[in-house]
Protein backbone atom coordinates (compact mmCIF):
# COMPACT_ATOMS: atom_id res chain seq x y z
CA UNK A 1 0.00 0.00 0.00
CA UNK A 2 1.20 3.41 -1.00
CA UNK A 3 1.93 5.65 2.27
CA UNK A 4 0.06 8.87 2.56
CA UNK A 5 1.62 11.83 1.42
CA UNK A 6 1.89 14.97 3.48
CA UNK A 7 1.78 18.66 2.46
CA UNK A 8 -0.25 20.49 -0.41
CA UNK A 9 -1.47 17.75 -1.97
CA UNK A 10 -1.64 15.12 0.70
CA UNK A 11 -3.02 15.39 4.31
CA UNK A 12 -2.60 17.75 6.30
CA UNK A 13 1.03 18.19 8.39
CA UNK A 14 -0.61 20.24 11.31
CA UNK A 15 -2.87 16.40 11.69
CA UNK A 16 0.55 14.86 11.96
CA UNK A 17 2.20 16.93 14.33
CA UNK A 18 -0.29 16.83 16.67
CA UNK A 19 -1.09 13.08 15.83
CA UNK A 20 3.15 12.35 16.93
CA UNK A 21 2.25 14.84 19.85
CA UNK A 22 -0.70 12.92 21.35
CA UNK A 23 1.93 10.37 22.44
CA UNK A 24 3.55 12.65 24.20
CA UNK A 25 6.02 15.97 24.46
CA UNK A 26 8.70 15.74 21.59
CA UNK A 27 10.85 18.30 19.98
CA UNK A 28 11.17 19.07 16.68
CA UNK A 29 13.62 16.60 15.18
CA UNK A 30 12.11 13.62 17.22
CA UNK A 31 8.51 15.05 15.54
CA UNK A 32 9.85 14.81 12.28
CA UNK A 33 11.01 10.72 12.92
CA UNK A 34 8.14 9.71 14.58
CA UNK A 35 5.77 11.37 11.29
CA UNK A 36 7.76 9.12 8.95
CA UNK A 37 7.50 6.57 10.91
CA UNK A 38 3.86 6.43 11.06
CA UNK A 39 3.36 7.71 7.52
CA UNK A 40 6.32 7.02 5.72
CA UNK A 41 7.40 10.36 4.62
CA UNK A 42 9.45 12.62 6.12
CA UNK A 43 8.29 16.68 6.80
CA UNK A 44 10.63 18.92 5.52
CA UNK A 45 12.24 21.53 8.46
CA UNK A 46 10.16 24.30 6.48
CA UNK A 47 6.75 22.51 6.58
CA UNK A 48 7.00 21.33 10.47
CA UNK A 49 7.60 24.76 11.50
CA UNK A 50 5.22 26.33 9.48
CA UNK A 51 2.69 23.69 10.77
CA UNK A 52 3.56 24.15 14.18
CA UNK A 53 3.35 28.18 14.02
CA UNK A 54 -0.14 27.87 13.13
CA UNK A 55 -0.62 24.98 15.63
CA UNK A 56 0.69 27.30 18.38
CA UNK A 57 -0.65 30.15 17.58
CA UNK A 58 -4.78 28.00 17.59
CA UNK A 59 -3.45 27.43 21.12
CA UNK A 60 -3.29 23.68 20.11
CA UNK A 61 0.13 22.95 21.09
CA UNK A 62 2.22 24.92 23.46
CA UNK A 63 6.23 25.12 23.93
CA UNK A 64 7.61 23.81 27.37
CA UNK A 65 11.02 24.98 28.32
CA UNK A 66 14.20 24.25 26.22
CA UNK A 67 15.83 20.96 25.94
CA UNK A 68 19.50 22.63 25.40
CA UNK A 69 18.35 24.52 22.20
CA UNK A 70 15.59 21.87 21.58
CA UNK A 71 12.20 23.10 22.47
CA UNK A 72 9.59 20.49 23.04
CA UNK A 73 6.21 20.51 21.93
CA UNK A 74 2.99 19.75 24.00
CA UNK A 75 -0.67 19.42 22.91
CA UNK A 76 -3.03 21.64 25.09
CA UNK A 77 -6.63 20.35 26.03
CA UNK A 78 -7.75 22.31 23.11
CA UNK A 79 -5.35 20.53 20.77
CA UNK A 80 -6.55 17.08 22.01
CA UNK A 81 -10.24 18.15 21.75
CA UNK A 82 -9.30 18.94 18.35
CA UNK A 83 -7.64 16.14 17.15
CA UNK A 84 -10.44 13.97 18.67
CA UNK A 85 -13.36 16.10 16.92
CA UNK A 86 -10.63 15.92 13.36
CA UNK A 87 -10.32 11.85 13.84
CA UNK A 88 -14.26 11.49 14.22
CA UNK A 89 -14.82 13.79 11.11
CA UNK A 90 -11.98 11.73 9.06
CA UNK A 91 -13.56 8.73 10.41
CA UNK A 92 -17.47 9.41 9.17
CA UNK A 93 -15.33 10.45 5.76
CA UNK A 94 -13.61 7.20 5.18
CA UNK A 95 -17.18 5.23 6.29
CA UNK A 96 -19.17 7.12 3.75
CA UNK A 97 -16.47 7.78 1.04
CA UNK A 98 -15.99 3.78 1.40
CA UNK A 99 -19.73 2.85 1.27
CA UNK A 100 -19.92 4.85 -1.83
CA UNK A 101 -16.25 4.27 -4.01
CA UNK A 102 -16.80 0.42 -3.00
CA UNK A 103 -13.83 -1.19 -1.16
CA UNK B 1 24.52 22.82 0.94
CA UNK B 2 23.95 22.82 4.40
CA UNK B 3 25.76 26.23 4.56
CA UNK B 4 23.02 27.57 1.60
CA UNK B 5 20.55 25.82 4.17
CA UNK B 6 21.34 27.98 6.83
CA UNK B 7 21.25 31.22 4.42
CA UNK B 8 17.76 29.87 3.46
CA UNK B 9 16.55 29.94 6.99
CA UNK B 10 17.95 33.43 7.68
CA UNK B 11 15.20 34.48 4.79
CA UNK B 12 12.29 33.99 7.52
CA UNK B 13 10.88 36.88 8.80
CA UNK B 14 12.92 38.63 11.93
CA UNK B 15 9.93 38.08 14.38
CA UNK B 16 9.42 34.50 12.80
CA UNK B 17 13.11 34.27 13.72
CA UNK B 18 13.23 35.53 16.81
CA UNK B 19 10.30 33.54 18.25
CA UNK B 20 11.72 29.95 16.84
CA UNK B 21 15.16 30.87 15.07
CA UNK B 22 17.02 28.77 17.66
CA UNK B 23 15.21 25.60 17.84
CA UNK B 24 14.90 25.75 13.78
CA UNK B 25 18.51 25.84 13.72
CA UNK B 26 19.04 23.16 15.73
CA UNK B 27 16.32 21.29 13.97
CA UNK B 28 18.43 21.97 10.92
CA UNK B 29 21.25 20.64 12.03
CA UNK B 30 20.00 17.34 13.32
CA UNK B 31 18.21 17.26 9.64
CA UNK B 32 20.11 15.46 6.63
CA UNK B 33 21.01 18.61 4.30
CA UNK B 34 19.66 18.10 0.72
CA UNK B 35 18.15 20.07 -2.11
CA UNK B 36 14.42 19.02 -0.86
CA UNK B 37 15.21 20.68 2.48
CA UNK B 38 16.77 23.70 0.98
CA UNK B 39 13.58 24.09 -1.08
CA UNK B 40 11.22 22.87 1.88
CA UNK B 41 12.73 25.65 3.68
CA UNK B 42 12.83 28.25 1.15
CA UNK B 43 9.34 27.84 0.86
CA UNK B 44 8.71 27.99 5.02
CA UNK B 45 10.29 31.31 4.63
CA UNK B 46 8.29 32.46 1.79
CA UNK B 47 5.12 30.90 3.43
CA UNK B 48 5.91 32.68 6.88
CA UNK B 49 6.31 36.11 5.32
CA UNK B 50 2.48 35.96 3.81
CA UNK B 51 1.22 34.89 6.60
CA UNK B 52 0.45 36.42 10.16
CA UNK B 53 1.84 40.65 9.87
CA UNK B 54 4.25 39.91 7.21
CA UNK B 55 4.36 42.80 4.02
CA UNK B 56 3.16 41.14 0.95
CA UNK B 57 0.18 40.13 -1.46
CA UNK B 58 -1.69 37.20 -0.14
CA UNK B 59 -3.36 34.64 -2.62
CA UNK B 60 -6.23 33.02 -0.82
CA UNK B 61 -8.59 30.59 -2.11
CA UNK B 62 -11.80 31.64 -4.33
CA UNK B 63 -9.42 34.07 -6.25
CA UNK B 64 -9.63 36.40 -3.38
CA UNK B 65 -6.56 38.86 -3.07
CA UNK B 66 -5.22 40.26 -0.18
CA UNK B 67 -2.81 43.14 0.46
CA UNK B 68 -1.30 44.10 4.00
CA UNK B 69 1.87 46.37 2.87
CA UNK B 70 4.18 47.03 5.43
CA UNK B 71 1.87 47.25 7.88
CA UNK B 72 4.57 46.65 11.01
CA UNK B 73 6.31 49.38 9.83
CA UNK B 74 3.76 51.43 9.14
CA UNK B 75 5.45 54.40 11.43
CA UNK B 76 8.67 54.22 9.54
CA UNK B 77 6.42 54.66 6.20
CA UNK B 78 4.94 57.66 7.68
CA UNK B 79 7.99 59.42 8.66
CA UNK B 80 9.42 59.06 5.12
CA UNK B 81 6.20 60.31 3.69
CA UNK B 82 6.38 63.63 6.14
CA UNK B 83 10.42 63.60 4.61
CA UNK B 84 9.08 63.36 1.31
CA UNK B 85 6.58 66.00 1.81
CA UNK B 86 8.23 68.88 3.78
CA UNK B 87 9.76 70.62 0.86
CA UNK B 88 6.68 71.10 -0.72
CA UNK B 89 4.78 71.94 2.79
CA UNK B 90 7.20 74.71 3.10
CA UNK B 91 7.24 76.13 -0.25
CA UNK B 92 3.35 76.24 -0.15
CA UNK B 93 3.21 77.25 2.80
CA UNK B 94 5.62 80.43 2.10
CA UNK B 95 3.52 80.66 -1.24
CA UNK B 96 -0.02 80.94 1.06
CA UNK B 97 1.58 83.58 3.51
CA UNK B 98 2.87 85.91 0.89
CA UNK B 99 0.12 85.65 -1.27
CA UNK B 100 -3.10 84.74 0.39
CA UNK B 101 -1.99 86.36 3.51
CA UNK B 102 0.52 89.46 2.32
CA UNK B 103 3.34 88.31 4.08
CA UNK B 104 6.33 88.54 2.11
CA UNK B 105 8.92 88.29 4.46
CA UNK B 106 9.87 84.68 4.90
CA UNK B 107 8.97 84.02 0.90
CA UNK B 108 10.85 86.25 -0.41
CA UNK B 109 13.68 85.11 1.83
CA UNK B 110 14.20 81.79 0.38
CA UNK B 111 13.16 82.44 -3.00
CA UNK B 112 16.68 83.58 -4.05
CA UNK B 113 17.57 79.82 -2.94
CA UNK B 114 14.43 78.16 -4.23
CA UNK B 115 13.65 80.06 -7.84
CA UNK B 116 16.57 77.93 -9.19
CA UNK B 117 15.33 74.38 -8.39
CA UNK B 118 11.66 75.12 -8.77
CA UNK B 119 12.18 76.23 -12.29
CA UNK B 120 14.48 73.55 -13.11
CA UNK B 121 11.94 70.53 -14.73
CA UNK B 122 12.83 67.64 -12.43
CA UNK B 123 12.61 70.07 -9.66
CA UNK B 124 9.34 71.22 -10.61
CA UNK B 125 8.55 67.98 -11.00
CA UNK B 126 9.25 66.68 -8.00
CA UNK B 127 7.82 69.67 -6.07
CA UNK B 128 4.28 68.58 -7.57
CA UNK B 129 5.00 64.74 -7.01
CA UNK B 130 5.83 64.89 -3.50
CA UNK B 131 2.63 64.99 -1.91
CA UNK B 132 1.41 61.82 -3.93
CA UNK B 133 4.31 59.97 -3.08
CA UNK B 134 3.93 61.11 0.46
CA UNK B 135 0.39 59.98 1.07
CA UNK B 136 1.21 56.85 -0.75
CA UNK B 137 3.90 56.31 2.04
CA UNK B 138 1.99 57.17 4.63
CA UNK B 139 -2.03 55.85 3.70
CA UNK B 140 -0.89 52.35 1.47
CA UNK B 141 1.12 50.69 4.32
CA UNK B 142 -1.94 51.06 6.78
CA UNK B 143 -4.67 50.39 4.49
CA UNK B 144 -5.63 46.70 3.94
CA UNK B 145 -7.55 46.02 0.66
CA UNK B 146 -9.45 42.74 0.32
CA UNK B 147 -10.91 42.21 -3.05
CA UNK B 148 -13.07 38.95 -3.47
CA UNK B 149 -14.80 37.33 -6.56
CA UNK B 150 -17.32 35.50 -5.45
CA UNK B 151 -20.64 33.71 -7.84
CA UNK B 152 -19.78 36.24 -10.25
CA UNK B 153 -19.63 39.15 -8.18
CA UNK B 154 -16.11 41.71 -7.09
CA UNK B 155 -16.54 42.23 -3.63
CA UNK B 156 -14.11 44.75 -1.74
CA UNK B 157 -13.33 44.99 1.56
CA UNK B 158 -11.24 48.20 3.18
CA UNK B 159 -9.74 48.24 6.34
CA UNK B 160 -7.37 51.39 7.90
CA UNK B 161 -5.10 50.83 10.70
CA UNK B 162 -3.27 53.68 11.25
CA UNK B 163 -0.78 55.46 13.75
CA UNK B 164 -1.42 59.27 14.40
CA UNK B 165 1.79 59.82 12.36
CA UNK B 166 0.32 58.29 9.34
CA UNK B 167 -2.77 60.25 9.60
CA UNK B 168 -1.48 63.16 10.36
CA UNK B 169 1.16 63.28 6.60
CA UNK B 170 -2.44 61.68 4.58
CA UNK B 171 -3.78 64.67 5.91
CA UNK B 172 -0.93 67.07 5.14
CA UNK B 173 -0.38 65.45 1.74
CA UNK B 174 -4.04 65.24 1.11
CA UNK B 175 -4.34 68.81 1.53
CA UNK B 176 -1.07 70.41 -0.10
CA UNK B 177 -2.42 68.20 -3.16
CA UNK B 178 -6.10 70.38 -3.03
CA UNK B 179 -3.96 73.04 -2.56
CA UNK B 180 -1.94 72.19 -5.60
CA UNK B 181 -4.84 71.50 -8.05
CA UNK B 182 -7.01 74.70 -7.08
CA UNK B 183 -4.02 77.05 -7.19
CA UNK B 184 -4.11 75.26 -10.58
CA UNK B 185 -7.57 75.26 -11.72
CA UNK B 186 -8.06 78.94 -10.50
CA UNK B 187 -4.43 80.22 -12.61
CA UNK B 188 -6.03 78.21 -15.62
CA UNK B 189 -9.90 78.45 -15.78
Amino acid sequence: MTPPSIGRRGSDPGLWLLVSLAEGPKHGHAMMLDIEQLSGHRLGPGTLYGALQRLEQDGLVEALPDDQRRTPYRLTEAGRSHLRTRLAELQTIVRLGTARVGS
Amino acid sequence: MRRLITSAARLYPRRWRERYGDEFAALLAETEASVPVLLDVLRGAAQAHLEGQADGIRMLRGGLVSTNLAATHATRFGLAGLMVALPTSLLVTLSLLKYVLGVPGPFDAVEPALTPLVTHPIGETAVILAPYVALLLAAAPVTRVQLGWHQGQLSANVRVSAPALNVLVTALSAGLIAIMIGYYLIENF
